[in-house]
């Protein structure tokens, strides 16, 4: 079978798709994480794709700063992660809780 | 162009990170020589005001106009006299916080101002998909950051972690909205993009490209009903924080949408007949528009803490400012960007009043504002002329803001975009927004408090409100001015 830009498209699509769902129901901070990151690799492997089927590399050069991008945003997040941690001792969505009207 | 001319390009930006080195190298030594962190945020803040001066006169002498391949850096009037203000916005912001922060890590704190300040200056120079996403996160990382600064509040931390998740999920939604724009053109040059989108028929991709970048930008902006994370973020992080996120990024990130949908996405169409026979982006942009004015608007009617009011009063301000970004294709973008310089100004100015409160009575809840004219009667007029400017009261520069907003939605031509609906919408609601806007106005004036004691403003804090206060009645009194340069 000839694997066509459909075909990584579609799969771009279902990793972004899965990783907008666990973002939205994902009750653990880190499994959030994880599903946001998956979101990103997600454009990275369109990119990728399309920066094969346009022949040019503007496209893989994106996914590098995309991958520069996604490590910097990842280290501030767990540093946010261990703040909260220190101040409340959990990590689950439920518990953020503190600023309410 | 030589490296010569690509440094003399960068000058401003050069010289802030030269001088983040600075401020990191003297405050680690003052903090090794164990001194007072009074004196420590003094030298720090003193050196982020000279920095600003520094990139403000390289920005007047040094930067040429100048164009690099592919977009990567276009620099214009507009976008240099942008940079001016995001420096006098970043200035008061470090003026703001000499006096309120709680930290030990002074230096840290300015220097990342100043990297998000100049991710802000790259959003405003950039045509360039590529740049655009990588000066965005560096803005807004920078700002996750800065806004669990006070370690010692679990307000801050559940702040940050909000503002990240939610910036996350908005740059993934713009990423991958950026990267289907990507494979349809084959560039990443925003002037390459919209030649080839222009005569491109609509097809199910460019739709759904459209509606990511449309909602990336929707959650950078505060737009309902992507807006959940504001309320939250301005609560919990540090006051002056909370004022760069409201002033100085809306303004960055406005100027920057505004470029990438009107040159970009020139027209794309949904369906072509009757009311949205317009560009795609714009029959969204309509939606969040009217979203954000009704639901910021109504839910600002509640609140009881003023960092929230103003948190809604900014959703419904991006809604007012939506309708500048509908207007740009047809009338340019100077009536928005007028509005965005004005509004940051005066929500710098009320957040810098929210600070001097906070601080002496260490709540931000409406009745701790009772009886300010009496307590520091300085502080009471700065707050009236804030207050009254967002609510778009003349002869204040909020007026004039709203006035050419909305002037500029009834000249476009045609039934596209229902544009006397919107405008009488806008109209409808800013009356709405005045019930709260006089809310605190009248504790401020009219309420009395038994125990009140005055308030002792430090002198930075009563240079930013004179200061911003003196803006936002100059802008009022002589809009023209503004808007020439715009």
């Amino acid at each position: 079978m000839l694997i066509t830009l459909q075909h990584y498209l579609v799969v771009s699509g279902l990793l972004f798709s899965v990783g907008l769902a666990g973002v939205i129901m994902r009750r653990n901070l880190i499994v959030v994480y994880m599903c946001l990151e998956m979101m990103l690799a997600a454009a990275a492997l369109a990119l990728a794709v399309f920066s094969r089927y346009n022949q040019n590399m503007d496209g893989q050069v994106l996914v590098f700063f995309v991958i520069t991008v996604a490590a910097a945003e990842v280290a501030v997040g767990l540093a946010i992660i261990v703040s909260l941690f220190r101040l409340c001792r959990t990590v689950q969505t439920k518990d953020l809780t503190h600023l309410k009207f | 162009m030589n490296y010569g001319d690509l440094l003399r390009a960068f000058s401003a930006e050069t010289l802030l990170v030269l001088f983040a080195g600075v401020i990191a190298f003297a405050d680690g030594w003052l903090a090794r020589k164990g001194r007072a962190e009074q004196l420590r945020h003094q030298i720090a803040s003193g050196l982020l005001l000279l920095a600003c001066a520094g990139a403000g006169w390289s920005l007047v002498r040094v930067t040429p106009p100048c164009m690099l391949p592919d977009g990567m850096i276009v620099s214009t009037d507009v976008g240099i006299h942008l940079k001016g203000v995001i420096l006098v916005l970043l200035s008061f912001t470090g003026l703001i916080a000499a006096g309120t922060v709680r930290t030990h890590h002074i230096g840290e704190f300015y220097i990342l101002l100043i990297l998000s300040a100049i991710g802000m200056f790259v959003m405003l120079s950039t045509e360039n998909l590529l740049m655009a996403f990588v000066a965005l996160e560096l803005a807004s990382i920078a700002l996750y950051i800065l806004a669990g600064f006070d370690k010692k509040d679990v307000r801050s931390a559940e702040a940050a972690m909000k503002y990240f998740l939610f910036g996350g999920v908005a740059a993934a939604f713009l990423l991958f909205g950026l990267s289907l724009v990507y494979g349809l053109t084959g560039s990443l040059d925003v002037r390459v993009v919209g030649r080839s989108l222009s005569h491109m028929p609509a097809s199910p991709l460019l739709l759904t490209a459209t509606v990511m970048v449309m909602a990336g930008f929707a959650f950078k902006i505060a737009a309902a009903p992507f807006h959940l994370w504001a309320p939250d973020a301005y609560e919990g992080a540090p006051v002056s924080v909370a004022a760069f996120v409201a002033s100085a990024s809306k303004v960055a990130g406005f100027a920057l949408f505004v470029k990438l949908l009107t040159v970009g996405f020139p027209g794309t169409f949904l369906t072509r007949n009757g009311l949205w026979d317009a560009p795609s982006w714009m029959s969204l942009a309509v939606l969040l528009s009217v979203f954000s004015m009704i639901w910021g608007n109504v839910a600002a009617l509640k609140q009881k803490s003023v960092k929230r009011l103003l948190a809604y009063s900014a959703v419904a301000h991006a809604g007012y400012m939506l309708i500048g970004v509908l207007a740009a294709p047809k009338l340019g973008s100077n009536a928005l960007l007028y509005y965005a310089v004005t509004y940051a100004l005066a929500t710098v100015g009320a957040f810098g009043a929210v600070a001097a409160v906070e601080k002496s009575c260490g709540s931000d809840k409406l009745d701790a504002f009772a009886g300010l004219m009496r307590r520091s009667p300085f502080l009471a007029i700065c707050m009236a002329a804030f207050i009254l400017s967002l609510a778009g009261i003349p002869p204040l520069a909020g007026f004039f803001g709203k006035f050419y907003l909305f002037a500029a939605i009834l000249k476009m031509d045609g039934s596209s975009l229902c544009r006397f609906w919107l405008a009488g919408l806008a109209l409808a609601t800013s009356c709405v927004s005045l019930y709260y806007y006089l809310q605190i106005l009248k504790q401020v004036f009219v309420v009395e408090k038994e125990d009140a004691d005055t308030i002792g403003l430090d002198t930075p804090l009563r240079w930013v409100l004179g200061l911003a206060a003196a803006g936002v009645l100059a802008a009022g009194l002589f809009p023209e001015a503004l808007l020439r340069v715009l």
